[in-house]
């Protein structure tokens, strides 16, 4: 069974080009560029979609820990100039949620795109329940209030539906290429061993 | 990175000036570049305000016709209200609200799920704010400064629980404390049963005492509701804003000294 995470550590970087760090701004400002001109402008039900928190969850899940880490770490400070919670709190967060992730997915294996969406509903709901918690924990006392139910489902929603896209792009970042890493593995595999991946 | 995260947390709680500086220089930059994104996609955004939102402005629109019709009538009343308190206030030789020095500020509007429980201005220290100022917009008061940066500042809502503010009732002479509860963005007062509660829609001002941090006779807002607890012996008074601190757009910060 094929392992779509590639779980690149930064001693290995030569392996697979310095073009990965490359990529990872690119698609580090990209996210950014969109969340601040997308998707805090379309709210569903009030709720916008946690879009820097996802891409740092499927940073970890495709590219490995410490890589989901630091693109969590990045993202989280982005997250905390746009919020008036303390400054490194999104970083802790969004880096433990993005470590997090590629840990499970180093566990439980990541074959299908579609299990994408599952990382992300797991690692989003679960970041913004830990950005919450320890939001509080620091006195941050408005975070967990009555519309909290109502921003977990919703971001669950958010997850499912655009976690595929967020993997397709985390993809070229690992990879280079748009062409999903399954199918690449599959190219690459068969002509040695047909019919062993199925 | 778990270790420069904790270090930032501390520096931020630590309210370090040049750390606060250098964070106030990336939130302008990030904030350039929300723009630019924001002029990209503004047609699709817009479309899909419009598409969810049609009802909500429909109601709005309403709501502002009907009050437009409301202000209508009462500013001839106002009119003589005016007068009649410029003359007091000339006779007991106080400056009334609309005399004190002011600095206008556009509310920032906040986005994202987590907006905080205060409200940002665009303003700071370099307009001359300082904390503790009171916050108001025409229909009355909004809240007090609580934190000042360099370009920017915090305002505590006045519906922010635990508030406190003294209030005069218009319906008589008594002044009690209202603090704000967590629950409904409403004021609570109580008022001892041997004094009469005032009546429903009752307009409930800043008491004036001295060295208060407010002015006199600012709007707080208006009674909703009495209830006699017959425990403690006391009618609980609770209070509607006047100020929709919801959907605010510009606020007055005034120059008001204390005396303190």
């Amino acid at each position: 069974m094929s392992q779509i995470s590639l779980g690149i550590h930064p001693s290995q970087l030569h392996r697979y080009g310095r073009g990965v760090i490359t990529r990872l701004g690119i698609m580090a400002f990209v996210v950014v560029f969109f969340h601040l001109g997308l998707w805090l402008h379309l709210p569903l039900f009030g709720v916008t979609a946690e879009t820097l928190l996802l891409a740092s969850v499927l940073s970890g899940a495709l590219l490995g820990p410490v890589w989901g880490a630091g693109a969590g770490f990045v993202l989280g400070g982005v997250y905390d100039l746009l919020s008036p919670t303390p400054l490194g709190l999104g970083c802790l967060v969004f880096s433990i949620s993005g470590y997090g992730i590629a840990r499970l997915v180093s566990t439980f294996g990541m074959t299908r795109w579609w299990q994408s969406s599952l990382y992300g509903l797991i690692g989003l709901l679960g970041g913004v329940s830990l950005f919450a918690s320890v939001g509080e924990l620091l006195g941050q006392d408005y975070l967990i209030n009555e519309h909290f139910p109502r921003i977990m489902w919703v971001q669950a929603v958010f997850a499912v539906v655009l976690s595929p896209g967020f993997w397709w792009m985390m993809s070229w970042v690992a990879s280079g290429s748009f062409r999903s890493e399954d199918s690449r593995l599959r190219r690459r595999l068969q002509p040695l061993n047909p019919g062993r991946l199925t | 990175m778990a270790v420069i995260s904790v270090a930032l947390i501390t520096l931020s709680f630590r309210g370090d000036n040049l750390f606060q500086r250098t964070e106030d220089g990336a939130r302008s930059a990030l904030s350039s570049i929300g723009d630019f994104a924001g002029s990209v996609f503004s047609p699709l955004t817009d479309a899909w305000n419009s598409a969810w939102d049609y009802d909500d402005l429909q109601d709005e629109n309403n709501q502002l016709r009907q009050q437009i019709d409301e202000l209508r009538a009462a500013e001839f009343t106002e009119q003589a209200a005016t007068a009649e308190l410029a003359r007091l206030s000339a006779d007991l030789d106080l400056t009334p609200v609309g005399e004190i020095p002011r600095v206008a500020a556009k509310v920032v509007v906040p986005l994202g799920n987590f907006t905080g429980d205060t409200i940002q201005l665009s303003k700071g220290e370099t307009s001359g704010l300082r904390e503790g100022m009171p916050v108001v917009v025409r229909s009355g008061l909004v809240g007090r400064v609580v934190e000042v940066r360099q370009e920017r500042s915090f305002v505590r809502p006045l519906t922010s629980p635990g508030f406190l503010v003294g209030v005069r009732f218009l319906d008589g002479d008594y002044i009690t404390p209202a603090i704000a509860q967590s629950d409904e963005n409403l004021l609570r007062a109580e008022l001892n049963v041997s004094f009469d509660p005032p009546a429903l829609g009752t307009l409930a001002v800043t008491s004036g005492l001295e060295r208060s941090v407010y002015p006199p006779d600012l709007s707080v807002g208006v009674v909703e509701n009495v209830i006699t607890d017959e425990s403690t012996l006391t009618n609980v008074i609770f209070i509607r804003p006047v100020a929709n601190i919801e959907n605010l757009s510009f606020v007055s910060v005034l120059d008001y000294d204390t005396g303190q």
